[in-house]
């Protein structure tokens, strides 16, 4: 049971690292790899800040915004200078290695006896219910803590969820998404979409520096290498999310990147539990993610099949 | 909302499929269980118990004995400050003293007196008159005077002696320091327990054909001058036994010996960490948990007269490798393997993380396992061990954590910096030992190696800088300036290069380090570093530079610059000499610390330490490419210099 709850959580945490790479890949048809420098950026930010004795809340917000700045730096490379949208992503991507390395200090920043927004969930928990408590849920026994941190991050995950919905049901948010979808006819509209492409694309990196940040505050530390392989990730989880939900309804196609990126997490603590060769756990979460792609097709065939006959 | 519930039915199959994979955690507290010992005699709620303590002298030893001690009485219910009033006294050390101290106990009103070491003992026996006696930290209770035999003893009093392996104890000096003529030993005279072992050691002095030289104290102020005439009769070793005023002047004696580089051997594993070179002895938190039985059942009110008195004196070694090496001593294989005792017999559930396939995680694998091995733990039947391996992603290594956090296990071993990190973070109530993270410290696991995070010990293996910097000099005289690649993006990387720097500091040498991010910058780094005008690569080893060292040797053979390196397989590539840290001794030696745990000791009491074995390795064609004489000075600075042809 601690595995469900801590793989959701986890899940929850990297869900908005799948709203940010959901709103530069789905809505702005971008493709932006500037996730894997991003996400660190976030990571490292906050870590920095909760070491110099900055507020946990704080921290987390400025690193939304090294997010927003690391977006807009690739989305004006690509809109002013004409450049691909995979070669600014790769430029700005790259050049964040170093930033972050000169925003940390050294290439890892322990959190292990900081205060981060964790630890005050935890304090939180200790005030509620007690050092240590523990209870049962289904019959497995479980830490009160996790469950605190699960809420946590349930709460944030569908309070952010509907902010997104609402921004991009407002005029501005519905230009960027037109913007994605036939741009000739919003700019014949009179909209400029170079602004709406570089504002999009910052606010999917301020989502993916966000993720980064709490991931780094979750798991305790911060390290500069800890954004590769996050985008492939990621836009797994879309995909996955896009392959059950099936509609094109905004609200239902960002619950399914939520929903992606925990099913996706699942996936990967079955693999593990299940007590696989530690050398095919790559393999297997590979078969997982296909299987998930593949089965909502398939079910949908054998029931039209069924309906024809 | 259809499409919408689809989704949510996903989630929970597969949070179902999850459930049911665990089913056999449920109703299973997740808590570590505590190994239960003996059952003793509990507490009778609501009662009262008194105890008196009276003892020598603080001293470390005893405060171990005493930690074990409270912790068994706690677990039988009787709690200081709740149901068990300590009223506690101690001599300050002065034999004098003592007689006083218990006359005032007995008449003062207590349902046990419990006295430790040997002088409270003998003075128990002649001025306690109306209360039982329990005792405990006594070398030979017979010595002491509480009884004939084991059986036969004094009334009203009873306990547990822990007589020091003596004999051990010679044979370890005698196979480990070679020509041993004169053994010493310093102790008190006063003292019975020091007696009977100063007893002891003559007899073996006689059979063995060594000579003992013995120099009495009466009391610590002495012990300096004690110590520095025993050294002056060129002695080859100093062997103190758990004479209680050398204990508590201790470290005046290991001061002395670590100045004249004489090993100092002990029976009390508390003074390994105070500078002596190994102890051969009980240990004591052991014996003070064994003694909350007895105190139990005497508190309850069983007579003394009908427990025998009991040796009980588990034969642990500690080895202080590092000072092994100082003293440039060989410990004989037999006394490394037989350093910790076998755990009692149970299948033990062990997980074992990896951070990414590297070399150097590999091999600490298979040290751990020869490790275990060796102290009689077979996969399978003893243990059971569970490898995962993040494969270089965090977001996996996280639901490793998980994973592992949802079972129960006896050990987590972690061998790299990463996830050492992660698992002491998300794993507060287990027992870790890592493996393979060059600088703990930098990884914030601890304020130091003795102050550290409490649920997690274990081998740092950050590379033997100051030898290597020393070895490069005597190869090339007049060096001025290395160079070595390293990668800003790695922890370790980042650590290694700032000790390299400040090891070559202190040599006079002017270190160039350029920074290389990716396979492809490395080559590019090494040209520079040539361009630099280096005179030697002295290149750290991480795991990028791991991956690609070859290119680096490359550059060295072209520019006709020496190579220096950290790993030993960098020999056969080219390099011209190695110090290597050992990463299977790592492994190895993680494995004996995680044994130590699994017999009680809490992670939080075992300091960190760096691994103890260092491969200095040399090449003669390699050096012959470079011109480079092999000076003899080379292997007197390094005895254990190996040569490959």
């Amino acid at each position: 049971m601690t595995l469900l709850i801590g793989s959701i959580t986890i899940g929850l945490v990297l869900a908005l690292l799948a709203l940010g790479i959901f709103i530069s890949f789905r809505i702005f048809d971008f493709p932006d790899i500037t996730a894997e420098g991003s996400f660190t950026f976030g990571a490292a930010i906050t870590a920095s800040l909760i070491v110099a004795g900055i507020n946990p809340v704080a921290a987390t917000l400025m690193a939304f915004a090294g997010g927003l700045l690391a977006g807009a730096a690739t989305g004006l490379i690509h809109t002013r200078f004409k450049i691909n949208p995979l070669l600014s992503g790769i430029l700005v991507m790259t050049a964040l290695y170093s930033v972050n390395l000169h925003v940390m200090g050294k290439s890892n920043v322990p959190l292990l006896s900081q205060l981060t927004l964790f630890t005050w969930v935890e304090h939180f928990s200790i005030a509620v219910s007690g050092k240590d408590a523990i209870t049962s849920v289904l019959g497995w026994s479980v830490p009160v803590k996790d469950l605190w941190i699960l809420l946590f991050c349930l709460i944030m995950i569908v309070l952010f969820s509907l902010v997104l919905l609402w921004f991009f049901r407002t005029n501005i948010g519905t230009a960027m998404r037109a913007t994605g979808d036939n741009d000739q006819m919003i700019r014949a509209l009179g909209v400029n979409t170079n602004v709406m492409i570089v504002f999009g694309v910052a606010i999917s990196n301020g989502f993916i520096a966000l993720s980064g940040s709490m991931l780094a505050q979750f798991q305790g530390f911060a390290d500069v290498q800890m954004g590769i392989g996050m985008m492939v990730w990621g836009l797994a989880s879309v995909i996955i999310g896009e392959a059950l939900i099936n509609e094109k309804k905004l609200g239902l196609l960002i619950a399914g990147a939520v929903i992606g990126a925990v099913l996706f997490r699942l996936l990967v603590a079955i693999a593990l539990r299940w007590g696989m060769n530690p050398n095919d756990l790559k393999l297997i979460t590979a078969t997982f993610v296909f299987l998930a792609l593949v089965l909502p097709g398939f079910m949908n065939k054998t029931k039209k099949i069924r309906l024809v006959k | 909302m259809k499409s919408f519930s689809r989704g949510i039915l996903a989630l929970i199959i597969v949070s179902t499929i999850l459930l049911l994979s665990d089913l056999q955690n449920r109703n299973k507290k997740n808590v570590i269980q505590r190994s239960v010992g003996q059952v003793g005699s509990e507490a009778v709620a609501g009662k009262k118990y008194l105890l008196g303590l009276c003892y020598f002298a603080p001293e470390a030893s005893h405060d171990q004995l005493l930690a074990g001690l409270w912790k068994r009485l706690g677990e039988l219910g009787f709690e200081r400050g709740r149901n068990l009033t300590v009223t506690e006294s101690h001599s300050n050390g002065e034999i004098g003293n003592i007689s006083p101290i218990l006359l005032n106990m007995d008449n003062l009103s207590f349902d046990l007196i419990l006295v430790t070491s040997t002088p409270c003992v003998t003075a128990a026996l002649n001025t306690v008159r109306k209360h039982q006696v329990a005792f405990t930290y006594c070398s030979d209770p017979i010595a002491a005077g509480a009884g004939k035999s084991f059986k036969d003893h004094s009334k009203g009093i009873t306990g547990i002696g822990s007589f020091p392996p003596v004999e051990k104890t010679i044979q370890f000096i005698l196979e480990t320091i070679p020509k041993t003529k004169k053994i010493g030993t310093i102790y008190n005279n006063a003292e019975a327990n020091s007696r009977s072992v100063v007893n002891l050691m003559r007899k073996a002095a006689t059979q063995k054909g060594f000579e003992l030289i013995e120099v009495p104290v009466v009391n610590t102020s002495e012990i300096f001058q004690a110590t520095q005439a025993i050294l002056s009769k060129g002695i080859d070793a100093l062997y103190i036994s758990g004479d209680n005023t050398c204990t508590q002047g201790f470290d005046v004696i290991a001061g002395l010996c670590t100045k004249n580089s004489i090993p100092l051997v002990t029976n009390d594993k508390e003074l390994v960490a105070k500078g002596a070179l190994a102890a051969i002895g009980p240990g004591w938190n052991g014996v003070g948990y064994h003694t909350g039985d007895l105190v139990a059942k005497m508190l309850n009110g069983v007579s003394p007269d009908n427990i025998p008195l009991e040796n009980f004196a588990n034969e642990n070694i500690e080895i202080n490798m590092e000072k092994a090496r100082i003293l440039g001593l060989t410990i004989p294989k037999e006394f490394l393997s037989s350093s910790i005792p076998l755990p009692e017999a149970k299948k033990y559930k062990f997980a074992f993380v990896h951070f990414a396939d590297s070399p150097m995680s590999e091999d600490c694998e298979s040290g751990l396992r020869k490790a275990l091995e060796d102290h009689k733990l077979r996969e399978g039947t003893d243990f059971a061990m569970k490898v995962y391996n993040a494969q270089g992603d965090i977001a996996t290594l996280n639901s490793i954590a998980g994973s592992i956090g949802s079972q129960t296990w006896d050990l987590v071993f972690s061998a790299s910096t990463p996830t050492a990190q992660m698992l002491v973070k998300k794993l507060p109530g287990y027992k870790i030992v890592f493996t393979n993270v060059g600088d703990p410290q930098a990884a914030g696991l601890g304020k130091s190696f003795t102050d550290h995070l409490p649920n997690i010990c274990g081998i740092s293996t950050m590379s033997d800088f100051d030898g290597m910097i020393d070895m490069i000099r005597l190869l090339h005289p007049g060096i001025r300036r290395i160079g070595t690649v390293f990668t800003p993006g790695e922890i370790n990387s980042v650590s290694y290069k700032t000790h390299l720097e400040e090891a070559s500091r202190k040599s006079g040498l002017e270190l160039i380090a350029i920074p290389a991010n990716s396979v492809t910058e490395v080559l590019d780094a090494a040209n520079e570093l040539v361009s630099r005008r280096i005179e030697a690569f002295c290149q750290i080893s991480d795991n990028l530079i791991g991956s690609c060292s070859s290119a680096i040797l490359k550059v060295s053979l072209s520019s006709k610059i020496p190579f220096y390196g950290f790993v030993s397989g960098l020999l056969g590539q080219g390099a011209v000499a190695v110090c290597a840290r050992d990463y299977f001794q790592s492994g190895y030696e993680a494995a004996e610390m995680g044994i130590e745990v699994l017999t009680g000791k809490d992670p939080s009491n075992i300091p960190y330490r760096y691994v103890s074995k260092t491969n200095y390795l040399v090449s003669r064609k390699n050096a012959g490419i470079f011109k480079i004489d092999i000076p003899e000075s080379v292997f007197k600075a390094f005895p254990k210099l190996k040569i490959e042809k």
